[in-house]
C-alpha cells in the first residue's frame, strides 16, 4: 500500500538546515495497521503529510495505493487525497460552522459526484458507522472531544479510502475516550482498512500490528509488535 | 469542483460572517448605486436637452445666406435659383424655404383668453415657411395664404408654449394651454407697425392671425406663417420679397448631412447650426458632468474593491486552517482560488444588486421631490432619469468585477497556502 524510498526532507530554521527525513525507506502492506513512533519533532507528522500528498516538497520516491505521488500535479494530488486517503488529526480539524453531517460531507464538495440526497445518505451511513448518527445536526462546538474525533474519522472514511493516515488521533482525548477511538480503529482495521498512525502514545502504538520507530530521519522497523 | 458544490460551500462560508459580507457589499453598493444614479441622471438630463429644450432632427440642415457679402466676390444670394440648385444636391430629399416678414408687426390684445382676460401688446416676429415644414403639426386648415379678410394661419413653437405654461402664465393667473387647446386662438395683428421703434414706413395693414398648430420646428420667439403670405406682406410693404431668409434641407439619411453641409458651403452659403451647437454644448456639459460623477463612482468601486481585498486577506489568514482541511480532503489549489473568487463574486452581486436598487429608489425620491417641491420651470421633466436595463446590467457587472478584482490577490494567496504547514500550526 505504501512504498517510500530514500525519502528526504529538510527545512531551514534560525540555526541552519534541519534534516527531518534523511533517506527514509518505508513499506506498509495493504490491510496493515502500522504505527510510527518517535520523539516530538522527529518528523512523524512530516512523514504523514508527504505520504498523504499534502506536502510535495521532498526528495525521493513515494508510491501510495499505486499512485506515484511525484508524478501527480496539483489536481492529481487533490484527487488522490480525495479518493485514496483519509486524514485524522490530533486537533480534529472540523470546520466550526458546519454541522457534523456537513463536516463528514466535506470531501464530497471536491469530488466528482453531484451533491444530492444520495451523498447525504452516504454521509449519514458513515456517521452511523462511527456511532454518531444521533448527532448529525450538531455543530463541533456542541460535541465532546471524543465525538469530534469520531466525526473527523467519519469524514476520513466518507470517500471510502484505501488508507487512513492518522496524526496523534488520541492526543487530545482522555483515557476513556481515547480508548474508544482506538477501539474504532481496531474495528476499521478488521474491516480491511490500511491504517498508518503516527503517535507518541503507547496505548495507540500498542493497538497497531507493527510499530515503526522514526529516529534521525529514518525508520527502524520492528520496534515491537503491537498488542492486538 | 462542481458548480452545485461551489454554490453550497460559498453560501455556507458567507453565512458564517454575514456582518462582514454586509459591510463589504455595502461598499460595492455605494459605488454601484452612485454610478447607476449619476449615469441615469446624466442620460435623463441629456434626453431633456435634446428632445425638449433643443429638439434637433438629425436629417435637417438649415441654410442661410452668407453674413458678409463683398462685391462680386461676395457669397451667393438665397434666391429661387439657389434654392433650385440646393434641391438638386444628390443627398437632399426635400427643400423648405423660409422668408422673414421684413416689415414690423405688432399686436395689441385686450379680451377673453381661455376663461381669463388678457391684455397685452407685443411685437410679432413672423417667418413664412413652406407648408411642408410644419404640415404634420397643422390641425386647422391647410396652412396656405388666406383669401382677403380671412385670418392668417400661424404655427407656434411648442417650446414657446412650454415657456408660456411654466413661466408666463402662473404669475399672471392665466390658464395652462395644451397644443390642441391653443388651436383656433385668433389675435389681431397690425403689419408695418411697431411699438418699439420708428422704422416702419408706409401704411399699416390690419389683419388677424389664427393659431392652427404647435410645432417643434416652429420659430421659438415668433410665429410661422405660410411662405406666400410672408412674400405678399413683404411686397405690400415694398421690401425684398425675392430672396429667402433661410432654407431647410432634409437629408435622405443622417449620414449624408456632412456631405450636404460641405456642398452648401461650397456654394458660398452658410449653415445655421446655432441650435445644433447649443444642443451639442449643453449635451457636452451634461456628458462631462456625468463622466465626472461616473469617475467618482468608479473610484468608490475601486475603494470597495480595496476594502474587499483587505477583508479577504484577513479572512484568508483567519481561515488558513480551514483551507488546509479542505485541501486535505481533496481541494485543489484551483478549487480554493475559485472558492474565494466565488465568495467575492457573490458579495459583488449582492452589492451591485443593492446599489442598483438603491439608485432606483433614490431616483424615484428625487423625481417625487421635484414634482412636489420644485417650481414648475420650463422643460421640467416628469423624470430626470433615463432608466435603461443596460445601465443596471452594467452596474451589476461592475459590482461583480470590482469584487473579483479585490479578491484576485487574496484568492492567489489562499491557493498558494501549503496545507502541511497550515494544518500543523
Amino acid at each position: 500500500m505504501i512504498i517510500a524510498r530514500d525519502l528526504r526532507k529538510a527545512y531551514r530554521d534560525g540555526s541552519g538546515e534541519v534534516r527531518v527525513l534523511n533517506g527514509l525507506d518505508l513499506d506498509v502492506r495493504a490491510g496493515e495497521f502500522a504505527a510510527v513512533v518517535g520523539a516530538s519533532g522527529s518528523g512523524k507528522s512530516t512523514l504523514l503529510h508527504v505520504l498523504g500528498g499534502l506536502d510535495a516538497d521532498y526528495q525521493g520516491q513515494v508510491e501510495v495505493a499505486g499512485a506515484r505521488l511525484r508524478e501527480l500535479d496539483d489536481a492529481g494530488l487533490a484527487l488522490f487525497r480525495n479518493r485514496q486517503v483519509g486524514f485524522v488529526f490530533q486537533a480534529f480539524h472540523l470546520i466550526p460552522n458546519l454541522t457534523a453531517l456537513d463536516n463528514v460531507l466535506l470531501p464530497a464538495f471536491f469530488g466528482a459526484e453531484p451533491f444530492g440526497p444520495e451523498l447525504r445518505r452516504r454521509g449519514r451511513d458513515t456517521l452511523a458507522r462511527v456511532g454518531m448518527s444521533e448527532k448529525e445536526d450538531r455543530l463541533p462546538a456542541q460535541l465532546s472531544g471524543g465525538e469530534r474525533q469520531r466525526v473527523a474519522i467519519a469524514r476520513a472514511l466518507f470517500a471510502e479510502p484505501k488508507l487512513l493516515l492518522c496524526d496523534e488521533p488520541t492526543g487530545n482525548l482522555d483515557e476513556t475516550t481515547g480508548g474508544e477511538v482506538i477501539g474504532l480503529f481496531r474495528a476499521l482495521h478488521r474491516e480491511g482498512l490500511t491504517i498508518l498512525v503516527v503517535t507518541h502514545e503507547d496505548r495507540m502504538s500498542g493497538a497497531a500490528q507493527r510499530v515503526l520507530r522514526l529516529t534521525a530521519g529514518v525508520i527502524r522497523d520492528g520496534a515491537g509488535e503491537g498488542v492486538r | 469542483m462542481r458548480i452545485s458544490s461551489l454554490r453550497r460551500l460559498v453560501l455556507l462560508s458567507l453565512s458564517r460572517d454575514w456582518k462582514g459580507v454586509a459591510f463589504s457589499a455595502l461598499g460595492v453598493a455605494i459605488g454601484i448605486g452612485s454610478l447607476v444614479f449619476f449615469v441615469s441622471l446624466g442620460l435623463g438630463v441629456d434626453r431633456v436637452v435634446r428632445q425638449k429644450i433643443f429638439p434637433t432632427e438629425a436629417t435637417l440642415v438649415d441654410v442661410v445666406p452668407p453674413s458678409v457679402s463683398i462685391g462680386v466676390l461676395g457669397g451667393a444670394k438665397l434666391d429661387q435659383s439657389t434654392v433650385d440648385r440646393l434641391a438638386k444636391l444628390s443627398d437632399v430629399a426635400q427643400v423648405y424655404r423660409k422668408m422673414n416678414v421684413r416689415i414690423p408687426a405688432a399686436s395689441r390684445y385686450d379680451g377673453p383668453f381661455f376663461g381669463s382676460n388678457l391684455r397685452i401688446a407685443v411685437e410679432i416676429l413672423a417667418v413664412g415657411v413652406d407648408a411642408g415644414l410644419v404640415r404634420k403639426d397643422v390641425l386647422l386648415g391647410d396652412f396656405s395664404d388666406p383669401p382677403p379678410g380671412e385670418p392668417i394661419p400661424a404655427v407656434a413653437s411648442s417650446r414657446l408654449l412650454e415657456i408660456y405654461n411654466k413661466s408666463f402664465a402662473p404669475p399672471r393667473n392665466l390658464p395652462q394651454l395644451s397644443p390642441t387647446l391653443v388651436v383656433g386662438f385668433t389675435l389681431p395683428v397690425i403689419f408695418n407697425r411697431t411699438f418699439v421703434g420708428g422704422t416702419a414706413t408706409g401704411p399699416s395693414m390690419a389683419g388677424q392671425v389664427q393659431v392652427v398648430g404647435v410645432s417643434e420646428r416652429a420659430l421659438v420667439a415668433g410665429i410661422n406663417i405660410p411662405l406666400e403670405t410672408a412674400m405678399r406682406l413683404n411686397r405690400l410693404g415694398s421690401v425684398d420679397a425675392q430672396t429667402f431668409s433661410g432654407v431647410t434641407l432634409v437629408a435622405r439619411d443622417p449620414s449624408a448631412v456632412p456631405r450636404i453641409i460641405q456642398a452648401v458651403k461650397g456654394m458660398g452659403l452658410q449653415i445655421d447650426d446655432q441650435e445644433r451647437r447649443l444642443a451639442q454644448n449643453a449635451g457636452a456639459a451634461v456628458l462631462i458632468t456625468t463622466y465626472a460623477m461616473a469617475l467618482l463612482s468608479m473610484l468608490i468601486c475601486l475603494l470597495a474593491a480595496v476594502n474587499i481585498a483587505q477583508a479577504l486577506f484577513a479572512a484568508v489568514s483567519a481561515r488558513a486552517k480551514e483551507i488546509g482541511i479542505m485541501q486535505a480532503v481533496g481541494a485543489s489549489r484551483r478549487d480554493i482560488r475559485n472558492l474565494i473568487l466565488a465568495e467575492a463574486g457573490v458579495i459583488g452581486l449582492i452589492g451591485g444588486g443593492l446599489g442598483v436598487l438603491g439608485a432606483l429608489v433614490l431616483a424615484a425620491a428625487v423625481d417625487r421631490l421635484s414634482a412636489s417641491r420644485l417650481p414648475n420651470f420650463p422643460f421640467k421633466p416628469d423624470t430626470f432619469f433615463s432608466h435603461d436595463w443596460r445601465i443596471f446590467a452594467g452596474g451589476l457587472a461592475l459590482g461583480i468585477l470590482a469584487a473579483l478584482a479585490g479578491s484576485f490577490l487574496p484568492s492567489r494567496q489562499a491557493a498558494a497556502m501549503n496545507p502541511a504547514t497550515t494544518i500543523a500550526e
